[in-house]
């Protein structure tokens, strides 16, 4: 009976895990580990849920959390800072590189936030969700959640701020 | 809270597009003055922009059914075996191989792949093994490995424009890069002449950038903070190294002497990281011997379907690779001239 019922949670929200997981992390190799991982974390624990889960909560909060641990061990990546007197205009052909590090960068400065902040950063920006929706999620009120933006925004803006002036 | 600090707090909110129209045009009169704030708004786009720019991605087909099978596969095995919570412990997995027939023949096949393998060692390292025949993971990683013991280097890097009739032009502007385990310095040269040097070093948790740029008959010095980041050679080729590690799509090149040495070289689409279009390229050419990386060129042609008029042809070159370079004790000192 266990079984049957993991197996339709892994089926009735699997692509939601694996689809937070990718675009947060970006690749697809490391969201498939997220997925594993929070997947196995439950049903290493199943016999302790009770039916009352809200599972799409759960798991909306556990891979945003688990994506962005993901992102803190991954190894050291390029750093992309420019300096400020460059004059030479030969920069261009790396701009694109410097986006996707930018991504990688914002990823693990979400890891520095508060929980929270950063749970909330990722619903709101990264999967679209709205507020009344991250409320539900989170288990707080809109205006928490509205704060919780306003902060994690400000923060991340100042963390990455050699990165995104 | 003067009015700079109110209006700084209503930046996000305005960012976010959730201001009322008087909101909007105070915050807009206070941007035609404050510098600080202007930039600061300017993050906070670039920011959301990024977020955006991550919303769109989305996991495929494929991958929904391998994690999916991944994951009950998993549970599956510990399932018949022990409860949940159990799945993972030696024990149930012992026990699982050790019933299974075909577990029994996969570990007796693995067996002799390790004693084939350990026979064969001795040749796998000599010169003669193409160690880049074998999984980009094995030797990625390698390579990884022997950037990591990498305590300083330096190299050159210039930038060739591809003209309409083939031939190459090389800009004048070329630079030296040198990097040691916590410091960088980049030379910059307008043909044999040295223009600019800039030093990027540590202070403290910050990174302090030190640039001195000679013109005629005057220099001008600058020091802020600031990192070498991108200009970081080594890191840069730990980037392209793990873009080969992971992709399916390089092409081997071959083997070719560069500078001397037996190189062997892999072409990756720059599609492959970031937004870029797949008609540029990166080429990567390691040391046969060493496995150190030894020239890249990052090439940008024009698309053959598109009519781009602006389009300007280039090869970004990374070459003369000198690792643990001998630089005099105070290569990364800053050297201001006095007067």
């Amino acid at each position: 009976m266990q079984m049957i019922s993991f197996r339709a949670l892994v089926d009735n929200y699997g692509a939601m895990v694996l689809g937070t997981a990718v675009r947060i992390l970006g690749d697809s190799e490391r969201a498939q580990d997220v997925h594993q991982e929070v997947f196995l974390a439950i049903w290493q624990r199943w016999h302790k849920f009770n039916g009352q889960t809200n599972w799409g909560a759960y798991l909306y909060r556990a891979t945003v959390r688990k994506a962005i641990d993901f992102a803190k061990r991954s190894r050291k990546t390029p750093q992309v800072e420019r300096s400020q007197t460059d004059l030479v205009s030969m920069e261009e052909p790396d701009v694109p590189l410097l986006r996707a590090e930018l991504r990688e960068k914002l990823v693990r400065c979400l890891g520095k936030l508060p929980k929270r902040q950063a749970e909330v950063f990722v619903l709101s920006r990264i999967e679209c969700l709205e507020g009344e929706k991250i409320a539900e999620i989170l288990g707080c009120s809109h205006q928490t959640v509205r704060v919780h933006l306003h902060r994690a925004m400000k923060r991340l803006a100042g963390e990455l701020e050699d990165y995104l002036s | 809270m003067n009015s700079h600090e109110k209006i700084n707090k209503m930046l996000v909110g305005l960012a976010l597009g959730e201001l009322t129209e008087e909101q909007k045009s105070t915050i807009e009169k206070h941007l035609s003055e404050c510098d600080r704030c202007r930039r600061e708004l300017k993050r906070l786009k670039a920011l959301l922009e990024c977020a955006g720019s991550m919303s769109g991605l989305s996991a495929d087909e494929r991958s929904c059914k391998s994690a999916r099978q991944a994951v009950l596969a998993a549970v599956a095995g510990g399932e018949k075996a022990a409860r949940p919570g159990q799945v993972f412990t030696g024990e149930v997995l012992w026990k699982r191989l050790i019933q299974s027939r075909t577990a029994r023949l996969a570990a007796a096949a693995v067996f002799v792949i390790i004693l084939w393998a350990a026979i064969m060692r001795p040749q796998g390292l000599s010169r003669n093994n193409k160690w880049w025949m074998q999984s980009s993971t094995a030797w990625g990683q390698e390579i990884l490995e022997a950037l990591d013991t990498i305590k300083g280097a330096c190299c050159r890097e210039r930038t060739v424009f591809i003209m309409s009739d083939g031939s190459r032009n090389t800009f004048g502007t070329w630079d030296i890069l040198c990097v040691s385990r916590d410091s960088c310095r980049r030379d910059i040269y307008d043909n044999d002449v040295l223009r600019e040097t800039q030093w990027y070093v540590p202070e403290g948790n910050n990174m302090i950038q030190t640039g001195v740029r000679f013109d005629p008959a005057s220099y001008s010095v600058c020091r802020h903070q600031g990192g070498f980041g991108n200009h970081d050679p080594v890191e840069r080729m730990r980037f392209y190294v793990m873009v080969l590690e992971k992709s399916n799509n390089k092409r081997l090149l071959g083997e070719r002497e560069i500078e001397g040495r037996p190189c062997v070289g892999f072409e990756v689409n720059a599609s492959e990281y970031g937004d870029n279009p797949e008609w540029w390229l990166d080429r990567i050419w390691f040391d046969i011997d060493t496995k150190l990386p030894v020239l890249r060129e990052h090439e940008r042609p024009c698309p053959q379907d598109k009519v781009q008029p602006d389009c300007q042809p280039c090869i970004r070159i990374q070459d003369q690779f000198d690792y643990e370079p001998k630089l005099p004790a105070d290569a990364f000192v800053p050297d201001i001239p006095e007067g």
